[in-house]
């Protein structure tokens, strides 16, 4: 029962940090219909920088990810500027290929650079328990993740719905044309949709190189896990990537507390496919798709 | 002659709107029955109602002596009753002989050597011998018509239904599918053809029926129907109508005197010069020339397909031209990107209005107020808009997707207010509105006119453009065929632009 319980509270932290690494790719695909295959691999690039930057010029986690945010910002904003707008006039399909250049270039280029071997990022939470009782123990690492998780969807919640650049977004992914005539240029809207989902993919970089680690190809299975949650939650709903992400974060621990941990992850996808059976459009799909 | 088709009274409504309303016609053997009617007449549903894809409310479908209203539409082409569509459905994957070969060997269940034996016969009918292997996917529009009506002639129908053959064609092009027409009505087919190209019914007809809001407006030989005052009425407007215009005159004596004090070259608002564009193989814009003075109204009139949006979303940079120049106050913004163009003054009210369902009536009002200019005046903009339309007051907090046909084009002039801008364009505000809703819209717009508000309206309703503008323009088939004052246009000029009597014969 303890077991249990452990699983519970565990696989909803794990959650919070799947929404993470989720919500970008929701919020591209809302605004432009894009389904951005490179998400993952700019994430662990995202960790790359983190890292190195921590361990040979700033010292500070907190100031590489400052600098990582930044960084990562102006190169997916120019991808988006000078590759997808080129071809997302011309359907999904063509950006979508684009997106898996990019993240095939991105992958090699880094196992050109760091080879294939395991890193990680110091975490200077990972052996401080929280809270340390007999039914369920809580690292603060993965508090930290959750907090910093949700803070993140809830930031992005707000600009989305509440900013004057997030107006802009969403009068794009209703209607180009009509935004277009409002005076907002919608390829421009688009580099900073990129830009900022992103940003939000450098934080996910962050938490799950502390977390889990990663190596130069990590970002195709980081991209099926924002899958499943973007999928469970409803494309283009950020806070349904929330809800998306505990949910298979649940599934996937209970999956291993009832069958043990080398099915979890196929439980957490039956999972998945039991929803979308259930609710094609996922759990919470609010944004209109043009 | 004997009878083929008999129409009775033929009723069918979509909830509140009864869209025909007791149609009855005859068409008889080998007869090429002409259907022409403004738009929202009935005529694509009345031809679906003949195809079997939707089943009327009440009436008669009597064909070959039978009642076939309640069978099915698989049922209706082993009969004998062959289609084609407005937009063409070839396979563009085949070669043209495969595509005309498939409506042989599935619409008549012949055997492959019959239906490829037919298929020559039928390319040769059609003009496209010499294109037999061709992907029809790679065949220009008048080959993609043709080819079209070839399919539907491979099963070998005995009633042919054609949905707009003549569409987005030069006039040499209409005359070699009204050509095609000829030669399958000489092979014994008996034809309805529904058209919006007015001009192909003299000529390519034996009988041609108007339709207007689902009833029969005349029916006879064509060139008289053409000339009758009352297919006249149905596209123009009655003499009364004309007459009513009177108080619209004097307005326009009052505001001419004003733009008169100004400057000749600060009087021109915008000048489109030699505009041409293209939609793909397809010319879309003839050589077009207008000139848009500060604090007209000015209309740009024209049937289904003349070009009139395409006109006006290049004008706003949707559509890039091929060639000429669009100037606006004395800046080229030729070819420049839509939000650029919303930059320097100009606002549209986009066909079917495009509001953002998503967003409240007062995100969408806020939205008008994006560029820094607008922005800084938005409250005021805000009251003047709610004081304008009270009813988005009313619904401030509502979501536009939850809004009436009518209260969203009053959320996209509204929008377009919010803007600030120096001329709106108004592309057919008034399409599938109620009367009353319409009246209201156009008052609203005539207030904010009487403010030095520059507007241009796209209507396909002839009689309400003269009425409500300064200048008109009226456009055929991508070019602009008549152009002057609304009030000294004559009537007899706008048919005969309209109608281009003479333009075949």
């Amino acid at each position: 029962m303890e077991l249990f319980v452990q699983s519970v509270i565990s696989g909803i932290l794990l959650g919070g940090l799947y929404a993470a690494i989720g919500v970008g790719l929701s919020l591209v695909f809302g605004i432009m219909g894009l389904t951005n295959i490179a998400h993952g691999s700019l994430m662990i690039l995202a960790s790359f920088f983190i890292m190195i930057l921590s361990q040979q010029a700033t010292g500070s986690v907190i100031l590489s990810l400052i600098l990582t945010l930044a960084i990562m910002a102006a190169i997916s904003g120019l991808a988006q500027g000078f590759l997808v707008n080129r071809v997302l006039d011309k359907g999904a399909e063509p950006a979508l290929l684009v997106t898996f250049g990019i993240a095939i270039i991105i992958q090699n280029a880094l196992q050109l650079a760091f080879g294939a071997d395991f890193k990680s990022i110091a975490s200077p939470f990972a052996s401080i328990n929280v809270v340390n009782s007999k039914w369920v123990v809580i690292t603060g690492e993965y508090l930290l993740n959750f907090i910093i998780s949700v803070a993140v969807i809830f930031a992005l919640h707000f600009i989305v719905r509440k900013t004057w650049f997030g107006r802009s977004i969403r009068a794009a992914s209703s209607s180009v044309v009509a935004a277009e005539l409002m005076g907002i240029n919608t390829k421009r809207t688009y580099v900073l949709t990129m830009s900022l989902a992103t940003m939000t993919g450098c934080i996910g970089g962050l938490l799950v190189g502390q977390t889990f680690g990663f190596y130069s190809y990590s970002g195709m299975s980081y991209l099926i896990i924002a899958f499943g949650v973007v999928v469970i939650g409803g494309m283009g709903s950020i806070v349904g990537t929330l809800l998306g992400g505990v949910i298979l974060g649940v599934a996937q621990l209970l999956g291993a507390y009832f069958f043990g941990s080398g099915v979890q992850i196929l439980i957490g996808y039956l999972t998945l496919l039991v929803i979308l059976t259930l609710r094609p459009r996922g759990l919470l799909s609010n944004m209109t798709r043009k | 002659m004997s009878e083929l088709l008999r129409v009775e009274d033929l009723s069918i409504a979509f909830g509140n709107n009864q869209v025909l309303k007791g149609l009855s016609f005859e068409v008889n053997e080998n007869e090429v029955l002409g259907i022409i009617g403004p738009n929202g007449a009935g005529k694509t549903v009345l031809l679906n109602i003949l195809t079997g894809i939707l089943k009327p409310d009440s009436g008669r479908i009597i064909y070959q002596g039978e009642d076939i209203a309640k069978t099915k539409i698989v049922e209706r082409t082993y009969m004998g009753i062959g289609r084609t569509f407005q937009v063409p459905r070839s396979f563009e994957g085949m070669s043209v002989y495969e595509n005309v070969m498939i409506g042989g060997v599935c619409g008549r269940q012949m055997t492959e050597k019959e239906a490829g034996a037919g298929a020559d016969k039928i390319l040769a009918q059609i003009n496209m011998a010499d294109k037999r292997d061709l992907l029809a996917g790679t065949l220009g529009l008048l080959d993609r018509k043709r080819l079209e009506i070839g399919v539907a002639l491979a099963s070998k129908p005995r009633l042919l239904l054609i949905d707009e053959a003549a569409g987005g064609l030069t006039e040499s092009e209409v005359v070699s599918i009204i050509d095609i027409v000829r030669g399958a009505k000489e092979q014994g087919v008996t034809i309805i053809w529904i058209e919006h190209v007015l001009q192909t019914m003299i000529e390519g007809t034996d009988r041609t029926l108007c339709v207007a809001e689902g009833r029969n407006v005349i029916c006879g030989n064509p060139r008289d129907v053409m000339d009758s005052p009352e297919v006249h009425a149905v596209y123009l407007g009655t003499e009364e109508d004309y007459a009513d215009e009177g108080a619209g005159a004097d307005n326009d004596i009052a505001k001419t005197g004003t733009a008169q004090a100004l400057p000749p070259q600060d009087k021109t608002l915008l000048e489109i010069s030699g505009l041409n564009v293209l939609h793909g193989d397809l010319q879309a814009i003839h050589d077009v020339s207008m000139r848009i003075e500060r604090g007209h109204i000015v209309s740009i009139i024209g049937a289904n397909g003349a070009g009139k949006s395409t006109l006006l979303n290049t004008v706003m940079g949707i559509h890039n031209p091929a060639g000429g120049t669009i100037v606006f106050e004395g800046d080229d913004i030729t070819g420049k990107r839509t939000s650029a163009i919303a930059e320097k003054g100009l606002a549209m009210t986009p066909e079917g209005s495009r509001v953002f369902a998503d967003m409240t009536v007062t995100e969408n009002l806020l939205m008008g107020a994006y560029l820094p200019a607008a922005k800084k005046a938005k409250t005021e903009q805000l009251e003047k808009v709610f004081e304008m339309f009270p009813v988005l007051k009313e619904k401030s907090e509502q979501l536009a997707s939850f809004l009436s046909g009518g209260q969203r084009q009053m959320l996209s002039i509204a929008r377009a207010i919010m803007m600030n801008p120096k001329v709106v364009i108004c592309d057919e505000i008034s399409l599938g509105l109620a009367p009353v809703v319409i009246q209201d819209i156009y008052a609203k717009l005539k207030e904010l006119n009487e403010q030095g508000l520059t507007f241009i309206l796209v209507e396909q309703e002839i009689k309400r453009s003269l009425r409500h503008s300064d200048y008109s323009y009226v456009m055929v088939k991508g070019r602009i065929v008549l152009e002057g004052k609304s009030s000294e246009l004559s009537r007899s000029d706008v048919s005969d632009a309209y109608f281009g009597i003479n333009r075949f014969a």
